[in-house]
């Protein structure tokens, strides 16, 4: 068995150059990723975060770095976050493509791999792909509220 | 009073179901810490750093100490006896020095005032990795494109063949071949009680106590002895009450090591006691093999050879290293005349725990294997598949049968005694196959043979001690996780003293009694103590007889001894039991004793038969067990109630592997169902009310004729389960080539394409 590959696609209502902007803002990451308390820029497009996750019976405390890498402003980029705590680990790496699909609204689309490992994988794995996927959602309904009006 | 051969109820139990046992979770010892272990994610990565630093400043935290800390203390584990000369083990360090090969791997250790605080901690411990390629997968491992141990060039780290007559070219001669790819998977021992160890250091003495759950007691010590560079006589090492271990409790782990070594260093008493998730994770794992093997019979079924190339995950470290592949190519030809054979074994590295004996140690593999052939075989040939194995058993006039395998007692495997034929036969007869209610659920039977290979590894010590009471002192180096030994022990000794039982007194598996001692493993404990016991016995009525003549102021040689009383020759009147013996000496005398070590150069084989009849569900391919007979040439039984525990407990747990069990691992070596919710196992809710039938035949192989039998019940589940769940859907054209068997394998095929 591979990694856990999340893939999907939503329509935000707002031009392209915003989501592309509020994609890659800071605070905007920070109140959209999932259990995140913390997220601190430690060199250019590179953050120091903490999470709070939990995966089944398994809720742990994870650093995390995460990179933001390959931009083509502003359409695409490649997030990597790489994530350990007392639990395990999970190591998240994908493309995130934005279409224009009209003036004021903009595809999403985006295709992750997820590795995880240790105690969230043998214990979690189970629930792992539906949590990831809810995860997922999640960030995407935040970043929707992020955008301004 | 006859003692042996009595269905006495275990001493033991009373203790043990009222919660009066004392296991190593019941141990507090004053000033006491406790530890838990940083255990690696990865299943392979370099370590490139450890921080401590947060974890070391909670509240309750006495110490985190990293394989540097450790300095000399960090080398190979080493195994102890019993001695395997084929292959060098490879044993992990107490903590990764530098590389971790599997999930689990122990990194660093933390102490703390409790387990609590310390696992708090040891999740604050910072662990940088720098991850490598893994392999879990023995097939992905064969390739060699991911090396466990690079400098050796290759995964593979052994190769075992056997072979007889003119081995797989002899094919070619038969009339029908068939050929299959089997797998069984990695499964897991799950003793109740997880591993577990005290280790306390008196620095007046300079000694080393350790209280461990372990099935050898010396192993343990010597194992010390050698990692921490102490003299053994430093170490004492006794086994309190045990909760299961079948084999893999059977030898030391880094555990055992660093607890050790820490109560040396904080001069504080040290307990570890792992959890369900590291029993998962860092305890021996067992099964995991790929074979592709061919039988080929003649036009009536006679079988022509049996030719088998397969493969044995053995994970990253190799504790125990030929002990399984070696006994499943001895075992493959089970109880048949087999004219040509030829197994030929690829022992294999992967980044897995390490796969070592677990209760049947290769034989369940074997009877799988041979037995489904022997089904497939069958079919072929048109006739039914108890047939097939009425027509290849071996006979009495046989016997004795000589297969042409040197065995693990490196003699040639040689069935002395029994009826197989006849054993076959009462299991056939027992088997309610009647009419089946019309309730639309398939029915099918499976009749299997085996064989159980028991003992013949090395020796025990027993020495008997007549008490200031009268009570005898048995003590041996064995020790029982369950079997109750205390019991059985007792009725031995006690059979041979003339004594009642609770006249004697069983002392097991504490270093300081007895100089040496294999443990508990291999179904040897109850040939090899049990005929050490027996042969203890003489020697000390020798003693209390000059004892007694002494006393009498007689010669020893009219001293005679019988029904329990020491008698004088020619003087009706004079009589003294031992009881009166004890209290007659004088209070200086130094204490009667004597030792007897017996050497089991015979393995002993008793051959049995499982016969089980299933219905399954044609909807939802649920599997329920509707009989279950067993016959299992036990020897002499001596006490035929524990016996029927240790046939009926070893089914249950072959049923496990058979229908429920495996541990799956992902590409990248992470084990994906560590917990009970994901990893299935046998609950008394599925079971059948076994049905036991009794074929005994003493063993010509050690004076006493016991033989072993707490591993036929796991060796033939699997194959009996298999047999009967593909009988009965039949209809469907279901293969059963891998284990488990479950409702998701079933669907998988059907949907497949077989449907009828």
């Amino acid at each position: 068995m591979g990694p856990v590959v999340i893939n999907g696609q939503t329509t935000l209502n707002a031009a392209q150059e915003i989501v592309w902007k509020v994609l890659q803002d800071p605070d905007a990451l920070k109140n959209a990723i999932p259990g995140c308390d913390e997220l601190t820029e430690i060199e250019p497009d590179t953050y120091k975060a903490t999470l709070k996750l939990g995966v089944a019976a398994v809720r742990g405390t994870y650093v995390a770095r995460v990179q933001v890498a390959d931009q083509v402003a502003p359409s695409q980029y490649r997030l990597r976050i790489n994530g350990s705590g007392g639990t395990g680990f999970v190591d998240v790496d994908g493309t995130v493509r934005l279409t224009a699909t009209g003036s004021d609204t903009t595809a999403v689309e985006y295709e992750f791999d997820v590795n995880v490992g240790g105690t969230i994988a043998g214990v979690g794995q189970r629930m792992l792909s539906g949590v990831a996927k809810f995860m997922m959602g999640e960030f995407v309904k935040s970043m929707e509220k992020q955008i301004p009006k | 009073m006859d003692q042996i051969g009595r269905s006495v109820r275990r001493e033991e139990d009373r203790r043990l179901t009222t919660g009066r046992g004392r296991y190593v979770s019941d141990i507090v010892e004053g000033n006491m810490v406790q530890l838990a272990f940083v255990r690696s994610s990865r299943a392979h990565a370099r370590i490139t750093g450890l921080d401590f630093t947060k974890a070391q400043s909670m509240p309750g935290v006495v110490g985190i100490f990293g394989p540097k800390d450790m300095g000399e203390a960090i080398k190979p584990l080493s195994f102890g006896p019993p001695p395997e000369s084929a292959m060098e083990p490879t044993m992990p360090c107490p903590l990764a020095d530098g590389v971790v090969r599997h999930v689990g791997e122990p990194v660093a250790v933390v102490v703390a005032d409790n387990r609590y605080i310390a696992e708090a901690a040891a999740d604050a411990c910072e662990v940088e990795y720098e991850t490598l390629p893994a392999v879990a997968d023995v097939q992905e491992a064969r390739k060699n494109q991911v090396l466990v141990y690079p400098e050796r060039g290759t995964n593979v780290a052994a190769v075992v063949t056997r072979k007889t007559g003119d081995g797989e070219a002899a094919l070619k001669r038969a009339a029908h071949i068939v050929q299959e790819t089997f797998t069984i998977p990695r499964v897991v021992g799950h003793p109740m009680e997880p591993r577990a160890v005290v280790a306390s250091f008196d620095p007046v003495t300079g000694r080393l106590t350790v209280e461990a759950a372990t099935q050898g007691a010396h192993t343990v010590k010597m194992g010390l002895a050698a990692v921490l560079d102490l003299a053994p006589e430093k170490i004492r090492v006794v086994v309190p009450d045990v909760g299961g271990g079948f084999g893999v409790k059977n030898r030391i782990y880094s555990e055992d090591a660093v607890a050790a070594w820490l109560a040396i260093r904080l001069g504080r008493p040290v307990k570890w006691a792992g959890d369900r998730l590291e029993e998962f994770l860092a305890t021996n794992q067992g099964r995991d093999q790929v074979h592709t093997a061919s039988l080929g019979v003649d036009e009536e079924g006679r079988i022509v050879a049996l030719a088998d190339h397969f493969l044995q995950n053995v994970g990253a470290y190799t504790p125990e290293p030929l002990i399984v592949p070696a006994q499943t190519a001895t075992c493959l030809p089970g109880p048949y005349r087999l004219p040509n054979f030829e197994a030929t074994v690829e022992v294999v590295f992967t980044h897995t725990p390490a796969c070592a004996p677990y209760r049947g140690a290769g034989q369940p593999e074997a009877t799988f294997v041979m037995e489904r052939l022997l089904d497939r075989a069958a079919d072929a040939v048109g006739i039914g598949r108890d047939e097939i194995r009425r027509r290849n058993l071996v006979r009495p006039e046989d016997m004795p049968y000589e297969n042409g395998i040197i065995g693990r007692d490196r003699q040639p495997v040689t069935f002395r005694e029994g009826d197989f034929p006849g054993t076959l036969e009462t299991v056939v007869e027992a088997l309610r196959v009647g009419t089946s209610p019309d309730d639309g659920k398939l029915r099918g039977t499976g009749i299997i043979d085996f064989m159980e290979v028991s003992g013949g590894v090395l020796f025990e010590i027993c020495r008997l001690e007549l008490g200031r009471d009268g009570v005898v002192s048995l003590f041996t180096g064995t020790s029982s996780q369950g079997q109750g030994h205390r019991t059985s022990w007792a009725q031995i000794a006690a059979d041979r003293l003339q004594v009642p039982m609770d006249q004697v007194r069983v002392v097991e598996a504490d270093t300081d009694t007895v100089p040496m001692g294999l443990g508990t493993f291999a179904s040897r404990s109850t040939i090899t103590a049990g005929n050490a016991i027996v042969q203890a016995v003489a020697p000390f009525l020798d003693k209390c007889r000059e004892e007694v003549a002494a006393l009498w102021e007689a010669s020893p040689e009219d001293v005679l001894w019988e029904d329990g009383f020491f008698r004088l020759a020619g003087v009706a009147d004079r009589a003294m039991d031992l009881r009166t013996l004890a209290v007659s000496r004088p209070l200086d005398a130094p204490l009667v004793e004597a030792s007897a070590q017996f050497m089991d150069a015979n393995t002993s084989f008793g051959m049995g038969c499982h016969g089980v009849r299933v219905a399954v569900d044609p909807e939802t391919f649920q599997i329920s067990i509707e009989d279950y007979v067993i016959c299992h040439d036990a020897g002499v039984r001596v006490n035929p109630l524990l016996a029927e525990g240790q046939v009926f407990g070893g089914t249950v747990q072959g049923l496990g592997t058979a229908w429920y069990e495996a541990l799956r691992f992902d590409a990248q070596g992470q084990p994906l169902n560590t917990s009970f919710m994901d990893y299935l196992v046998p609950g008394s809710a599925e079971m059948p009310d076994f049905r036991l039938v009794k074929r005994d035949f003493p063993s010509s192989s050690n004076p006493e004729g016991l033989k072993g039998l707490g591993e036929g019940g796991t060796t033939a589940a699997g194959a009996a389960f298999a047999s009967a769940v593909e009988d009965a859907l039949r209809p469907f054209g279901v293969k059963i080539t891998s284990l488990p068997v479950t409702p998701a394998s079933i669907f998988a095929q059907v949907k497949g394409g077989v449907r009828p």
